[in-house]
């Protein structure tokens, strides 16, 4: 075994020559290795090996140099934690959400005996099969049967429990099972995502953001808080009191947090919700998840809901958010200054609007009297909705005048604002993946994998497809999509 | 069927081949009897150190023996840092002086006649499920209680724990 000194060329090939450091080394090699449920090997095709091929960088980001030198040692590496320890894990989990094998096997789209075999068969399941499982179930399949505390924490069964408890709060969804398993499944997501965007070097700008958790005393209301909160948040993004051309390439591509669209069939009255996933360091990454039923078909409400959706993000402190939090239409339409919206929705109300559109901003672009073209030109400028809209021209002037009568405003998004937030929603080259793992994800996983970073059996997990899918002309095609 | 023969036959039915990879250093050198490497006998074996597979990663794996066929037996080592390799553990082809062997692996005594045997050898690794199989069985015609591990299709290797 390890003797303190690692030729590194031995354990990662003869790319690795030269380089003294094994990330680096794991990094530039072109070795691949294979995993069982059991153990790591070296990927020698001649020995047809059945199980999940990975790349070097994968199995030593996983697993560590002193398991990839076993592998080269004795042929192959022990990963096996437990006896039974990944079905175990797996059917823990399932149960701890309280989904049956059906619904399970539909979202991870394997035959529902797999999935019991996934969960009874122990070393002797296939891989492929486990991690897809795995995925849905918002378990990171990287440590499969290596680790035995992955399923332990109570987290999303715990907060979805409590809100199935809460039916006299102000704050109260019923999460059906299908939307449960969707909040599940964007735990894996948003935990890759954010692997991802860190193995490409993808630098956020969330980090400029500290946790507030000031909601205002009386005398100064939670909503103020969150007017305060959009134009500091503006400042430290640079955004000045122009209108943000594209919410998702804000959320995205500068904050670096992944939004996931799901149709949420079983709960078409939630917008959007926000989901805390562990990274690989066991620390915390926060995702959205945008419903694309009900309101949010309109890109103007789907901007306002991504825009509440980060007010809770960014500024929530964690005890606040919770493993999840679901927020739905209704919250998000009421007027930030009035309604029945607790605290923590007043102040992202107000965040949200306030940051779509400034309330200074808003002044120049409707200027007095306040009428129904008023409320046009700031649906227009910002790209927000007519209720939005008619409430905040009328907070902008401090509630000195009426509410203009917006009901009959006809205004629709243009295509341009279609375009710039539209998801890879309409056309995808792979058919199989679902809407909650295209967009950015899938831009992410493409680019991994082009790049030797992530292994095809890993993206076609990742995009639930088969591998032979994954063509180089695939890979090229889902890249382009997104750059 | 006598050890001696059983080990001819498999002799005929596999290839001999060197080392994947070409020892480095004192892993080519040639471990003697005073070196503590041994040639396999009838059991019960005498003097060996009892230990048992791992069943995990992180599990105990007490008084491993590593152990390869070539043309004059099977010898085996335990592996334990050894002077005459500079204070390291002994490398499979410290068994064979980097030369060709059929294959290698793994071996644990339980007892003087029950062992346990992997084909968990990086540098003669088992070419198949069957050459493993046929190679345990050479064991057993030792007059041992035999183990094999097993094989491993996900990895295509041998397995390597309990």
């Amino acid at each position: 075994m390890s003797d303190g000194v690692t030729d590194l060329t031995l354990v990662f090939g003869p790319r690795a020559e030269g380089i003294g450091e094994a990330a680096k080394a794991a990094r530039r090699s072109d070795r691949r290795f294979v995993r069982s449920a059991g153990q790591l090997a070296v990927y020698s095709p001649d020995r047809r090996p059945t199980g999940h091929v990975l790349t070097a960088w994968e199995a030593f980001d996983a697993f560590g140099i002193e398991r990839l030198e076993e592998a080269v040692e004795y042929g192959s590496a022990i990963l096996k934690h437990s006896e039974g320890s990944a079905g175990r894990m797996l059917k823990r989990r399932r149960k701890s959400l309280s989904f049956d094998r059906r619904i399970v096997a539909r979202a991870a789209s394997v035959p529902e005996p797999t999935v019991a075999a996934v969960e009874d068969a122990g070393a002797g399941v296939a891989m492929g099969d486990a991690n897809r499982v795995a995925f849905v179930l918002g378990v990171d399949e990287r440590f499969l049967a290596f680790r035995s505390d992955g399923a332990d924490r109570d987290g999303l069964p715990g907060r979805l429990r409590s809100l199935q408890r809460d039916k006299g709060s102000s704050h109260t969804v019923r999460v059906s099972g299908s939307t449960a398993l969707l909040f599940a499944e964007a735990e894996s997501v948003i935990r890759i995502q954010h692997r991802l965007q860190n193995w490409l070097g993808i630098e956020s700008e969330s980090g400029r953001f500290e946790h507030v958790a000031d909601y205002g005393p009386p005398t100064r209301p939670a909503w103020k808080v969150g007017y305060e909160l959009a134009a500091k948040a503006r400042t430290a993004l640079g955004l000045g009191r122009d209108p943000i051309p594209s919410m998702r390439a804000l959320v995205e591509e500068r904050l670096g947090i992944p939004v996931i669209q799901a149709a949420l069939k079983g709960n078409k009255e939630i917008a959007g919700a926000t989901v805390a996933a562990t990274d690989d360091s066991g620390g915390e990454v926060r995702g959205i998840v945008l419903n694309t039923l009900g309101a949010n078909g309109n890109v103007w409400v789907r901007r306002a809901t991504l825009a509440h959706e980060l007010g809770h993000l960014l500024f929530d402190p964690p005890e606040r958010l919770e493993n999840l939090r679901v927020d739905s239409y209704d919250e998000g339409r009421t007027d930030p200054q009035g309604g029945n919206a607790d605290f923590v929705e007043q102040r992202a109300n107000a965040f949200a609007v306030s940051f779509l559109a400034p309330n200074d901003a808003v002044r120049e672009t409707a200027p007095l009297p306040l009428t129904a073209d008023s409320v046009a030109m700031t649906m227009r400028r910002f790209g927000i909705g007519k209720v939005a809209a008619g409430h905040h021209i009328c907070n902008s002037y401090y509630g000195q005048y009426d509410v203009p009568n917006f009901e009959a405003v006809e205004e629709k998004p243009s295509d341009e604002w279609k375009a710039s937030e539209d998801f890879t929603l309409g056309f995808f080259p792979l058919s199989g993946t679902p809407d909650r793992r295209r967009g950015r994800f899938a831009y992410l996983a493409a680019k991994c994998c082009r790049e030797g970073l992530i292994s095809e059996h890993t993206a076609a997990v990742y995009l639930r497809c088969p591998v032979k899918e994954l063509t180089p002309g695939k890979l090229d095609s889902l890249v382009s999509l997104c750059e | 069927m006598a050890p001696l023969s059983a080990l001819d036959k498999f002799r005929s039915r596999y290839s001999v081949r060197l080392p994947e990879r070409p020892p480095a250093g004192l892993e080519g050198l040639a471990l003697t009897a005073a070196e503590g490497a041994r040639m396999l006998g009838p059991a019960p074996a005498r003097g060996v150190a009892f230990g048992k597979p791992p069943s995990s990663w992180n599990g105990a794996c007490d008084n491993r023996y590593l152990w390869i066929i070539d043309g004059n037996g099977i010898p085996y080592v335990l592996e334990s840092p050894m002077q005459a390799l500079g204070g390291k553990e002994p490398k499979h082809t410290n068994l064979t002086g980097g030369g060709p062997a059929y294959l290698g692996g793994e071996l644990w005594f339980e007892s003087d006649a029950k062992i346990y045997v992997s084909g968990g050898s990086g540098r003669y690794p088992p070419a198949s499920e069957a050459q493993l199989d046929d190679a345990v069985c050479i064991f057993g015609q030792f007059g041992y209680n035999a183990a094999s591990l097993g094989w491993d299709d996900g990895t295509g290797a041998a397995k390597r724990y309990l």
